[in-house]
């Protein structure tokens, strides 16, 4: 399955903490732990921070935990 | 996993080879071994085929699989680390180890979370030590294999590459829940603390901790999106009214103290992951293998370091750390 375009929602609603999705890749929930505090912070950063959620994605998609997670983005 | 815990002639051998390995041994070895392809930090405490052991005079190695292809070794000063999730290839990954108490220590476990590129490729890796009688008079170590250079202040980083239609993947396992406490909340970060808000009320929490006879073996616990990361308490200054930590604590993170574990190897057991054979490196935490009692004991087929403090990502507590390796 592919990744929602990067300028989809879905992005920036899992980073303000809108969407709950129960990830497996353990990067995606460490990096989580610290991004959803940034835009708490700061909900300006959300986009850039949303890119950020996106490329950690991208770069890791040969991974059987990712595959499985981009299974639950939607 | 190849990994095992060996003595010097025998770890001599197994440096000589091609391969690609992690190695931790006592200070009093480590500087003994033959150049090559890997990284190594002092510590005498391991997890071996035999279960906990303290020993100073054997050297544990992980040989990494042949689907690892070596990149590069570079110190890593406090500044320069800022750079080290940048520096991993793609489709790759970086093995750190990082001495003790020292400025890059602490400036990576408070500032890892804003370096470029966190969390983006996979680190993995842990903290020196020393034997806990030596603290005070033996400095943890690091070494590159590459060079026999030694640093007592700086971070060894090895990157990798993965050969085609390979995978790595890095896992923790955890054994501590948040509690049903109090939610506790710190109004700046790092490894100490005065004040602390608990329940959203501010108090020293110096003074909470005494007052509610806290017992400081079982960490403080926050939910990263569904992984449980601990905060390990190091000290209770009552003079000082300060708190110390074994990793920071985060202005902006909720934490709970964790619950009891009744059965640490139990508990151990049923977290751990059921197919063990992709794992291709760990590391324990020495909070565990002192609390649980763990000289002796055996948690599991998965052996690795007992360590100062673990590395996926970023600085973990009391928490075992995996890295697995697979074929797409």
């Amino acid at each position: 399955m592919a990744l929602p375009n990067v300028n989809s929602p879905i992005w920036t609603d899992i980073v303000s903490g809108k969407k709950e999705v129960g990830f497996e890749f353990l990067a995606v929930k460490i990096f989580l732990g610290t991004a959803r505090i940034q835009v708490k912070n700061d909900p300006g950063k959300a986009a850039a921070v949303a890119k950020e959620l996106y490329a950690l994605f991208e770069k890791n998609q040969s991974l059987p935990s990712v595959q499985k997670d981009v299974l639950k983005l939607k | 996993m190849q990994s095992k815990l060996m003595n010097l002639e025998e770890a001599k051998k197994v440096l000589s080879g091609s391969g690609v390995y992690m190695v931790a041994a006592d200070n009093k070895v480590i500087n003994q071994l033959p150049k090559g392809n890997w990284i190594g930090g002092t510590i005498p405490y391991f997890m071996a085929s035999e279960g906990g052991v303290i020993d100073q005079n054997r050297v544990f190695i992980t040989e990494l699989p042949s689907s690892v292809q070596f990149k590069d070794i570079r110190f890593c000063d406090e500044g320069s680390i800022a750079s080290v999730y940048q520096k991993i290839p793609q489709n790759g990954l970086g093995m750190i180890i990082i001495p003790a108490l020292t400025s890059t220590h602490l400036s990576f476990a408070v500032n890892a979370r804003n370096y470029k590129e966190f969390a983006q490729r996979p680190l993995v890796g842990w903290i020196a030590g020393a034997h806990l009688n030596e603290l005070s008079t033996v400095k943890p170590k690091v070494i590159n294999g590459l060079t026999g250079e030694v640093s007592e202040s700086k971070a060894i980083v090895m990157n990798l590459a993965l050969a085609a239609n390979y995978y790595c993947d890095v896992g923790i396992v955890n054994i501590f829940d948040q509690g049903s406490g109090d939610t506790l909340e710190f109004p700046e970060s790092g490894f100490e603390a005065s004040h602390v808000l608990v329940n959203g009320k501010q108090e020293n929490f110096a003074d909470y901790v005494v007052k509610n006879k806290i017992n400081i073996k079982l960490p403080l616990v926050a939910d990263y999106a569904g992984a449980k990361i601990n905060v390990s308490f190091q000290n209770i200054d009552e003079k000082a009214r300060k708190v110390s930590f074994y990793a920071p604590v985060f202005q902006g993170v909720s934490y709970r103290q964790a619950g009891n574990v009744a059965d640490y190897i139990g508990r151990f057991s049923n977290e751990l992951p059921k197919d063990s054979s992709q794992i291709a490196f760990s590391c324990n935490c020495i909070l565990n293998f002192l609390y649980s009692e763990l000289e002796g004991k055996k948690t599991s087929t998965i052996t690795g370091p007992i360590t100062f403090g673990e590395i996926a990502y970023q600085l973990l507590n009391q928490t075992m750390v995996y890295l697995t390796i697979g074929k797409s």
